[in-house]
């Protein structure tokens, strides 16, 4: 029963008694009725209605006709009729309201207008009541479900806009993250092409991070990139993104730029973060950064990680420089290619020497006037675990210049002695670098070895290269000649290679020269190398060495090289280098 | 530094969403409708705060305060009331509830009780040199519009923490305003949320007006003259202390600003002892 739940407020705009209603009212089983002058219904139902989601009550209004009083008095009420908290009914007890009487009452916010003839409230007037009641009611559901689907629609977008932010941002400096980052550097290098300008990216690394995370505990990592962070931020016009790619690293994106802006941007942030001063609490040490810089033409890059990839080689450049330095990435940088391949070899190398996991392939060289197999080159591999291929030995340049070319020199002769002295028939060729005879250590390490195995010293040719002998000749000369006199032979490896060989090949006490594989290759299309080829064996011969060809790939070269009196012959025609050695002529191999 | 893309958010929508924030603080709307509306009497004003036994306690210290020097004690709300008026009681009764209201912001992005007191510097400042204002201001303070001038700072730290304190960052390492950062981060600033805020919670409005119209006075359509006060009033409690050259190095020098708000620098050396005893008093708002 609607009606006994409903407050019904009563007044009259006309003077007139409401008792005849209240009582009709109170007969109809109504509760909670309030007689009140018309002039205080607002203050009433603001004190009881302010808040939102009340029940509703219903207001009758009384009057003899539908006049501007009563419109007035409606109008009064508008709000609360508007903010559905109140349900508004006419009663009209004079002259019944005509058409457009209706209308007027309509419009000034009545839901229904009762005819009270002879003060007697007409037929089905509660039922009329109450549905007022309810359209109201109804109403005021509908708008608090608006209303909440309103809150439930801005507390998404809420949180939304919080993922959104956390998915993009780093949450330890609040910089952008790398996925965000890469998003904005693809879209700016697009925009780059489109448009015609260049952009440039800077890549940040913090020099000897792990030294100062450790130094001072949990905890000062954070802090110090925060601090690197924020000296970003102080240092970078806003219109740059600035983000924090992975643990101290941290990009810089500039579009529509060139190097010169790009690099003094840079070196203005290596400035700023080497100014920092220690605090001695959560910074010990003098902070430094190394920036690697690129500037991608307009499309000239194919997209983000290419060009992150070119200012991390440069970052990595400007790092092997010393830090705190800052290095522009150019395709033409050499010294960055060596150094990329180097820094790749490092591991491995150190690795392969501490767990002595090298090992030796043998490839065999044909004594071509007895038609046997004389001995084999030894020739060092590193495992396909550790990034070998087991066909070449390109990390040697690496090691070189890594400084390990001595230890693997030294593990090169070792390992070749124990091997002659597990096989008995064989002879081997062992190649060493130049830093070998730079070692006070190789001729004892021969001596005693050798006077341990007990096995025949001419079974061991060592191989140099030219250039390598060339480098520290007399020293290199002298070290060979010891050699020598303990009884093992030796080969000039690359002979042509060098070029200014001639002069000295004369005074090089060596027994073999071993004809630089580029022109062997070359002999069966270029007749220019069969004729440089032909004379470094008159040469050779002349100077009473024997002379070897490499790299031979088949039975045309053989046959032209056999032709000009060429003493030994090794290549994959003769056979390839295998880890086992299986002895055997060549022609029982065809 | 870049904007949220993608996600379009309004200021509305950090109310909207939040029981907390989209209904206005109780006993000030039932005071408003009490004050509002002819027939309310101080009785039933005084009822109404008394049934709030801590709201009592935290106005009855303020009223004796040093902040307001009244001759004698009072000891009632009925005697604040007349004493201090309708719209100062009110007014008093608004900044309380909404002190209230945001004592649970996140504490690791802004320490609320210190947060507060700049805002009460700022407050006490502007109610001053309202006073020696040529030619002077609506008797109605500017207390309650300096005290609440950043509420939508708070409203976005509680919502959205995360990009709140971004833009906390950026404004601080690149010493740019933190209204300009909020704008490029969040893609509106505290100003348009506390303007929000107010409307929604039915705040005068001359507080409306200065909420929203104190980071740039020379746009605001109304109460120009106040926004550009407290202005100046915001910038001087940066100093962070009441010494007068501290006050008037933060106070900066832009002579439009000064004059938009009717004072000049000298007004600001004048109230500085005076502020500072007010401020202390005004502190039991707080606790």
């Amino acid at each position: 029963m609607p009606l006994a739940q409903t407050a019904i407020y009563l007044t009259d705009t006309t003077g007139e008694s409401t008792d005849w209603l209240h009582h009709w009212l109170l007969g109809a089983g109504a509760e909670g009725i309030h007689p009140i002058p018309t002039g205080e219904l607002p203050w009433h139902l603001r004190q009881d209605f302010g808040r939102e989601g009340e029940s509703v009550s219903l207001v009758l209004l009384l009057t003899q006709k539908i006049d501007d009083e009563f419109l007035l008095a409606c109008r009064y009420l508008l709000p609360f009729v508007e903010a559905d908290a109140v349900g508004l009914v006419g009663v009209t007890c004079g002259e019944a309201p005509d058409h457009d009487s209706i209308r007027n009452a309509e419009a000034a916010g009545c839901l229904d207008l009762l005819h009270a003839e002879e003060r007697s409230p007409p037929e089905g007037a509660l039922a009329r009541l109450r549905m007022a009641v309810n359209l109201v009611r109804e109403r005021q559901l509908r708008l608090s479900r608006e209303r909440m689907y309103k809150a439930q629609l801005a507390q998404r977008r809420v949180a939304e806009a919080r993922l959104h932010y956390r998915a993009n941002h780093d949450e330890l400096t609040d910089l952008a993250n790398r996925s965000a980052f890469e998003r904005a550097l693809d879209i700016a290098l697009a925009e780059g092409k489109r448009r015609s300008y260049s952009t440039a990216l800077l890549y940040v690394d913090v020099d000897r991070f792990k030294l100062h995370n450790e130094a001072v505990g949990h905890g000062a990592g954070d802090h110090l990139l925060q601090l690197i962070a924020n000296l970003l931020r102080a240092n970078i016009p806003p219109e740059y993104l600035v983000a924090r790619l992975g643990s101290d690293e941290f990009a810089i994106l500039v579009p529509g730029t060139d190097g010169i802006e790009a690099r003094a941007l840079a070196e203005r942030l290596r400035a700023a973060v080497s100014a920092v001063e220690p605090d001695g609490r959560e910074l010990i040490y003098h902070v430094g950064v190394s920036i690697g810089v690129t500037v991608m033409a307009p499309g000239a890059t194919r997209g983000a990680s290419q060009a992150l990839a070119q200012a991390e080689q440069a970052c990595y450049v400007a790092k092997t420089c010393g830090g705190n330095a800052v290095h522009q990435y150019s395709d033409q940088d050499e010294a960055l290619h060596q150094m990329h391949e180097d820094m790749c070899w490092s591991q491995p190398i150190r690795r392969a020497l501490a767990e002595n996991r090298f090992f030796l392939a043998f490839q065999p060289i044909l004594d071509i006037a007895r038609d046997r197999i004389s001995h084999y080159e030894a020739l060092i591999r590193i495992p396909t675990a550790l990034g070998g291929d087991g066909e070449s030995a390109r990390f040697l340049m690496a090691a070189e210049r890594l400084g390990l070319a001595r230890q693997i020199d030294l593990w090169m002769v070792e390992n070749s002695i124990r091997f002659l002295e597990q096989n008995g028939e064989i002879s081997l060729g062992v190649n060493l670098s130049s830093h070998a005879f730079q070692e006070a250590s190789l001729l004892p390490l021969l001596e005693n070895r050798l006077a341990a195995t007990a096995i025949a010293p001419e079974r061991l040719t060592f191989e140099i290269t030219e250039t390598a002998a060339i480098m520290n000749f007399a020293q290199t000369r002298e070290l060979i000649g010891a050699i020598r006199k303990l009884g093992c032979r030796f080969a000039l490896d690359d002979f042509g290679s060098g070029f200014s060989s001639y002069s000295y090949i004369k005074q090089f006490p060596v027994d073999m020269l071993k004809i630089d594989g580029s022109f062997v290759i070359g002999m069966r299309t270029d007749p220019r190398d069969q004729t440089i080829v032909k004379s470094m064996v008159d040469i050779g011969h002349g100077l009473e060495k024997e002379v070897v060809a490499e790299f031979i790939e088949d039975e045309e070269t053989f046959r032209l090289l056999a032709g000009m009196g060429v003493d030994y012959a090794q290549g994959y025609f003769i056979g390839r280098p295998t880890p086992e050695i299986a002895p055997r002529r060549r022609k029982e191999e065809q | 530094m870049k904007g949220p893309d993608g996600v379009e958010l309004k200021p509305e929508d950090l109310l909207e969403g939040d029981l907390s924030l989209a209904s206005p603080p109780e006993v000030y709307a039932r005071i408003r409708r009490l004050v509002d509306q002819p027939g309310g009497t101080v009785g039933r004003v005084a009822e109404l705060i008394e049934r709030d036994p801590a709201l009592t306690a935290r106005l009855l210290r303020v009223a004796n305060s040093a902040f307001f020097s009244l001759a004698q004690p009072v000891a009632t709300i009925h005697d604040a009331v007349t004493l201090l008026g309708w719209r100062e009681l009110k007014n008093l009764v608004l900044a309380t509830e909404v002190i209230q209201r945001f004592e649970s912001v996140p504490p690791e992005l802004v320490d609320i009780y210190s947060w507060w007191h700049e805002s009460l510097r700022c407050a006490v400042l502007a109610r001053l040199l309202a006073r020696g204002a040529q030619p002077p201001f609506d008797a109605e303070g500017l207390f309650i519009p300096a005290l609440l001038h950043g509420i939508g700072h708070l409203v976005i730290y509680t919502r959205i923490p995360e990009l709140g304190r971004k833009a906390l960052l950026e404004s601080r390492y690149r010493e740019r305003p933190l209204h300009e950062m909020q704008r490029a981060v969040i893609g509106f600033d505290y100003a348009e949320v506390g303007a929000a805020l107010a409307g929604r919670w039915h705040f005068p409005p001359l507080v409306r007006g200065v909420i929203g119209g104190h980071v740039a006075p020379e746009l605001s359509a109304e109460f120009r003259a106040e926004s550009a006060l407290v202005q100046v009033a915001l910038s001087a409690s940066r100093a962070g202390s009441f010494d007068p050259v501290a006050l008037l190095a933060a106070a900066g020098k832009d002579q439009a600003l000064w004059r938009m708000a009717r004072i000049r620098p000298e007004d600001l050396v004048a109230v500085a002892v005076e502020a500072e005893e007010a401020f202390h008093g005004a502190l039991g708002l707080f606790h």
